[in-house]
């Protein structure tokens, strides 16, 4: 089968993403599939794959959603496909599905902007308070409000480029749990360990931007409460590839979110189960 | 059914702000006009999904309309007739109109005539060369059509069939859909969200009693 495969130069930034792409390739080759990678011309070329794996940056607003969707018009296989991009991009539309599901979460309210009601909402969640942009990705857009002055201000500032954001109370950690799953099966798991003096894996600490350790734990190994939440969450976005955001306290588990599209760096996520790229390529033939 | 918007003569309608901390459990006719990502009327469409209850228009279709390459490519599959395109990563000189590949950009459709038109066209479009452009083979007459439901405010009956087509396929209550008219056929193939001041309550709610929709 031909697999296309689309990319931005940033998927190009660091070796271990690069290297991660490379062993698609080899994987997908020694199983007897075409794997090519290419860029936003990838567009008017959907015609020519089977499947499409998407690798770039997914937003409803980015050119990997219209990949995404003209290959579901078009009947191709496509990883992610359109409504687990659509709700993992957006984390009120993330909140509705878990809250419906159950899924275990920190105290979390959507905030539409009237500032009359934010005081009492404050006082139901408790300080510090983590704000989120509806989008926020790779923690930008992630701030913490240790007061309701700083509530007001990042939320002022967040609600300029969107109609909402999630309020969500903060739950200390030196880590999170990051649950790789495709297909209702979990692929690998790993701790995103937070940079000295941080909150989330990529931080600023003293006005510079640092990124936390990635350290693999074999999925064997993970706890199985672990791999059963994230897999509940899951199953309320959809069958494709996720990768859930987990805090763990004592021995239970919140689910902080779940991102579609999962960084894949070679010698991090991929450290322990070495089968994901497999898993992944049998998933785009099947 | 319960309709939302937030315009003058617009009495009857449930606004957006108080709607969405309701619980909801009628269908939802989505008047704000404008559902692209993150807008106040993507929210009112997904919380009435969220609440399990049928809206017009859906999420789903809401972030399909307003990209050039999904749209054409829907209603091209839909059987209506509808101009080629290609999407461009880097600049192809020529004369062709110009769409955005992304709905955020505020730019509009551009008629490219001349070399320097196009450079300067495709740097907006692509917000600086980020975004991809999308070009649209035409030779016509354009033409927008202010489409309320099923029918056009600014057209005739071929602009009606169009605003009706459409509407079968998205089901968006509201917006303005660009056409190639070319030898009396009326090709569709760019959807805009419509500002406040161009959207007429009473005439929606006039289409909406009149083709009996939503019994």
């Amino acid at each position: 089968m031909r697999i296309g495969c689309f990319v931005e130069t940033y998927n190009f930034k660091y070796k271990e993403e690069i290297e991660a792409l490379k062993i698609f390739q080899a994987t997908a080759e020694a199983m007897g599939h075409r794997f090519e990678v290419l860029g936003k011309d990838i567009v008017n070329k959907i015609e020519e794959f089977d499947s499409i794996f998407i690798r770039a940056t997914t937003d409803p607003l980015f050119t990997s959603y219209v990949v995404s969707r003209i290959a579901e018009e078009k009947g191709k296989k496509v990883i992610d496909d359109s409504e687990s991009i659509r709700i993992c991009s957006d984390k009120i539309a993330l909140y509705h599905r878990l809250k419906k599901n159950d899924v275990p979460m920190p105290k979390t309210i959507p905030f539409y902007g009237d500032f009359e009601k934010l005081a009492s909402i404050a006082e139901e969640i408790g300080y510090p308070i983590v704000v989120k942009a509806p989008n926020s990705r790779f923690s930008l857009m992630v701030e913490k409000a240790n007061n309701f002055e700083e509530l007001v201000s990042i939320s002022k500032r967040f609600l300029r480029r969107s109609k909402a954001v999630i309020l969500q109370s903060f739950i200390f950690s030196n880590f999170d749990w990051r649950v790789g799953v495709l297909d209702g099966e979990v692929i690998y798991t790993c701790k995103y360990l937070f940079p000295k003096g941080g909150w989330k894996i990529r931080d600023v600490v003293n006005n510079k931007i640092v990124w936390g350790d990635v350290k693999a734990v074999s999925r064997e190994n993970a706890p199985m409460k672990l791999k059963k939440v994230a897999l509940t969450a899951t199953k309320c976005v959809g069958k494709g590839l996720y990768g859930v955001d987990i805090k763990q306290v004592g021995n239970e588990f919140y689910v902080i979110e779940i991102n579609d599209n999962p960084t894949i760096m070679h010698g991090m996520e991929d450290a322990k189960d070495k089968d994901i790229y497999e898993k992944i390529i049998l998933a785009l033939t099947n | 059914m319960i309709a939302v918007g937030e315009v003058e003569g617009g009495e009857d309608l449930e606004p957006p702000d108080s709607f969405l901390k309701k619980k909801v459990t009628d269908t939802v006719l989505n008047l704000l006009g404008d559902y692209r990502f993150h807008t106040k009327g993507y929210y009112v469409s997904l919380h009435a999904e969220e609440n399990n209850c049928l809206v017009y228009p859906s999420v789903k279709n809401a972030l399909d309309i307003y990209r050039a390459p999904v749209f054409i490519e829907r209603l091209r599959k839909a059987g209506v007739e509808v101009p080629e395109f290609k999407v461009v990563a880097r600049p192809v000189p020529q004369q062709t109109v110009m769409l955005p590949l992304n709905p955020f950009s505020k730019n509009s459709m551009k008629i490219v005539k001349t070399e320097s038109q196009y450079y300067r066209n495709f740097r907006s479009l692509s917000m600086d060369y980020h975004y991809p452009v999308v070009h649209v083979s035409l030779d016509g007459k354009i033409e927008e059509i202010i489409m309320h439901f099923t029918k056009s405010k600014n057209g005739g009956e071929e602009e009606d069939f169009v605003a009706r087509k459409v509407f079968e396929i998205f089901g968006v209550p509201l917006g303005k859909i660009f056409v190639e008219i070319k030898d009396s056929k009326f090709r569709p193939f760019y959807f805009m969200p419509l500002r406040k001041d161009e959207i007429d309550i009473e005439f929606a709610m006039e289409v909406v009693y009149e083709d009996r929709m939503f019994r």
